[in-house]
């Protein structure tokens, strides 16, 4: 009797899951760059949603990424404080694996495979692909950058009709190509109740990281701020 | 009351318990200098990400040193804003997050306000009303202060704050980043004399600063005496960096003793990361007893950013029943001037 607490806000949806034994409520918004405001909120409202105490909760799930770092720092932050002040596990959660475990969940859909694209920006993508198996993704292509230039020479399976396309990365690529693929969702966003349910199989399995281990999977590396910056604002 | 402050607003970061009654536990810090020395400045990116990973351990870490579980703890307080976005946001999460896990009220603190106030934690702390000179990496201010939370600016720098002064002008002396503390050390070799800088501003009436002309004069001298590799001989270096700290330092003394006469005041405080420098505690605790009056500051761990000042600055605010909500709001800019009033005050004891 498990019951996880999950945040996203790795792209510029933000959401929060509490899963019980019995049923997942979930709290979703689309709104950009409001996160860091809107979460511990929504937190709050579904707790009295699902009458149960912050207390009830034994572990804690959060996108890891990859996505927008500034939004990964702010799930891993809200959920580090929690975690760290309830004593509970904290459990990171890829953000393209949950898009794809959210896809296979559904049985309506058929297709063998799922390839994610998340823009990166500088012209880049967030790429992973999926096999599902009894709908349960299994990775193919870990969480990577593909360059715009590179797609879809870099992915490892043939685009056609048994592929499903998840994710905004989708809506930059050749519509022909698009058109190849069995299923499209540019709309599709890693979403905290998929992550909840993701956490809960890790933590079942004996995944229990401490909250001060946790860090966002980022995937940039370097490459992007060899620029000097300013020291400070100038004063306002 | 019994409140862990936590700041991550720029490349330090700092965690701190302090108690009203007993007063501060302990404190700890973490500086990033080694991460950013290499860009010769912040890296703002680079400053939050490793805000998250020093945050929680430097946390366990004072709750540890201050032999404080976390049924002793009454209040969080974390640093808002003014600085770093991205940083900003690492710290004020996870306060306000843990504050709401251990079912206890958070308050964002003012950083500046933090610095400000940061000189109360020492054993003789100076007396309400005081004029205050905040100088430090991004700020060059001076402020009237008649009462705990009662702030008003009388004048600040029109371009580079003074702590960014002497970090451009480290730079021109091939000195490493940060800059202040490297360019204080080569000047006490230098013949003070030898170089005359401008004092911007002290010609005409006026509070505010500016400081970028400074820099200028600075490259240019560098420039007239550089041999080939680019930079004068090592004595000359010293000669540069004492005419720009004297002229630094005796603008600052100029429009402080200017600010006291103003706001007809005899206490003055200094706070912010140039409050540590030693040469311009000198001079104005000498400019300041001409005219009766006095200087206060905090000891040097506690000019530059620590965590020591927010938890002191939050527990104030949390006193006076100032609380921030679940949203968690943070403000890159954000003037001093704006914040409530603080109606509740008890001193250190
Ligand atoms: N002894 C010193 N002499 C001169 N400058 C110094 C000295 N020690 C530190 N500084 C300067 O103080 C600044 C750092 O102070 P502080 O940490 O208060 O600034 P900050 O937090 O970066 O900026 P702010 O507080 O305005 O947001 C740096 O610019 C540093 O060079
Ligand atoms: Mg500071």
């Amino acid at each position: 009797m498990t019951t996880i607490l999950a945040i996203d806000a790795s792209t510029e949806t933000c959401s929060v899951a509490i899963m019980l034994p019995n049923g997942m409520h979930e709290a979703v918004c689309a709104e950009p760059r409001t996160h860091a405001g809107r979460i511990l909120p929504m937190l709050d409202a579904l707790l009295a949603e699902a009458g149960v105490s912050l207390h009830q909760i034994d572990a804690i799930a959060y996108g890891a990424g990859p996505g927008s770092f500034t939004g990964l720092r702010i799930a891993l932050s809200l959920a580090q404080g929690l975690a760290f002040g309830l004593e509970k596990p904290l459990i990171p959660v890829e953000s393209l694996h949950a898009m794809a475990y959210a896809f296979a969940q559904d049985p309506k859909h058929t297709q063998d495979s799922v390839v994610c694209l998340l823009d990166a920006r500088m012209d880049e993508f967030y790429l992973a692909s999926f096999q599902v198996v009894d709908a349960l993704p299994q990775m193919l292509q870990p969480a990577q950058l593909c360059g715009y230039a590179l797609f879809p020479q870099q992915l490892d399976i043939t685009i056609d009709a048994s592929v499903a396309g998840l994710g905004g990365g989708w809506a930059q690529v050749d519509p022909e190509l698009r058109a190849m693929l069995g299923y499209c969702d540019t709309q599709a966003v890693p979403l905290a109740s998929a992550i909840a349910q993701l956490g809960l199989k890790f933590f079942d399995s004996g995944v229990r990281p401490a909250a001060e281990q946790a860090e966002p999977l980022y995937l940039r590396n370097s490459v992007s701020w060899n620029k000097r910056q300013r020291l400070r604002q100038p004063t306002p | 009351m019994r409140v862990l402050g936590i700041e991550t607003s720029c490349d330090e970061t700092a965690v701190a318990i302090y108690d009203s009654g007993e007063g501060l536990l302990a404190h700890r810090l973490f500086s990033q200098v080694a991460v950013h020395a290499e860009y010769g400045g912040v890296v703002p990116e680079l400053a939050s990400r490793d805000h998250v990973r020093k945050l929680l351990p430097l946390v366990k870490e004072v709750m540890a040193a201050a032999h404080t579980t976390r049924e002793h703890i009454q209040g969080i307080a974390y640093t808002a804003g003014p600085g770093l976005i991205g940083a900003l946001l690492v710290g004020a999460c996870v306060g306000r997050s843990l504050a709401y896990a251990w079912g206890i009220p958070a308050v964002g603190v003012h950083h500046m306000e933090g610095h400000l106030l940061a000189p109360l934690l020492e054993p003789n702390p100076p007396q309400f009303p005081f004029v205050a000179l905040l100088v430090s990496g991004g700020h060059t201010q001076l402020v009237r202060v008649d009462a705990l939370g009662q702030y008003q600016l009388l004048g600040e720098s029109l371009d580079d704050a003074a702590g960014e002064a002497f970090d451009k002008a480290a730079k021109m002396l091939d000195l490493d980043y940060p800059g202040g503390p490297q360019v204080a050390r080569l000047a006490q070799l230098g013949d003070r004399q030898r170089f005359v800088f401008p004092r911007p501003m002290t010609d005409r009436p006026g509070l505010d600063f500016s400081f970028s002309g400074l820099k200028t004069f600075t490259l240019n001298t560098v420039a007239a005496h550089a041999g080939a590799n680019g930079l004068p001989d090592d004595q000359t270096c010293a000669d540069i960096a004492a005419a720009f700290e004297e002229a630094v330092v005796d603008t600052l003394v100029i429009k402080c003793r200017r600010a006291l006469e103003f706001c007809a005041m005899k206490t003055l405080v200094i706070a912010g990361g140039v409050s540590a420098n030693q040469r311009l505690r000198e001079k104005l605790q000498t400019a300041l007893q001409k005219i009766g009056a006095g200087v206060f500051y905090a000891r040097p761990e506690f000019c530059t950013d620590n965590g020591a000042m927010i938890a002191y600055a939050g527990c104030q605010r949390l006193l006076a029943q100032q609380h921030q909500g679940l949203n968690v709001e943070v403000k890159p800019r954000w003037p001093l001037d704006s914040l409530p009033p603080l109606t509740h005050y008890t001193r250190d004891s």
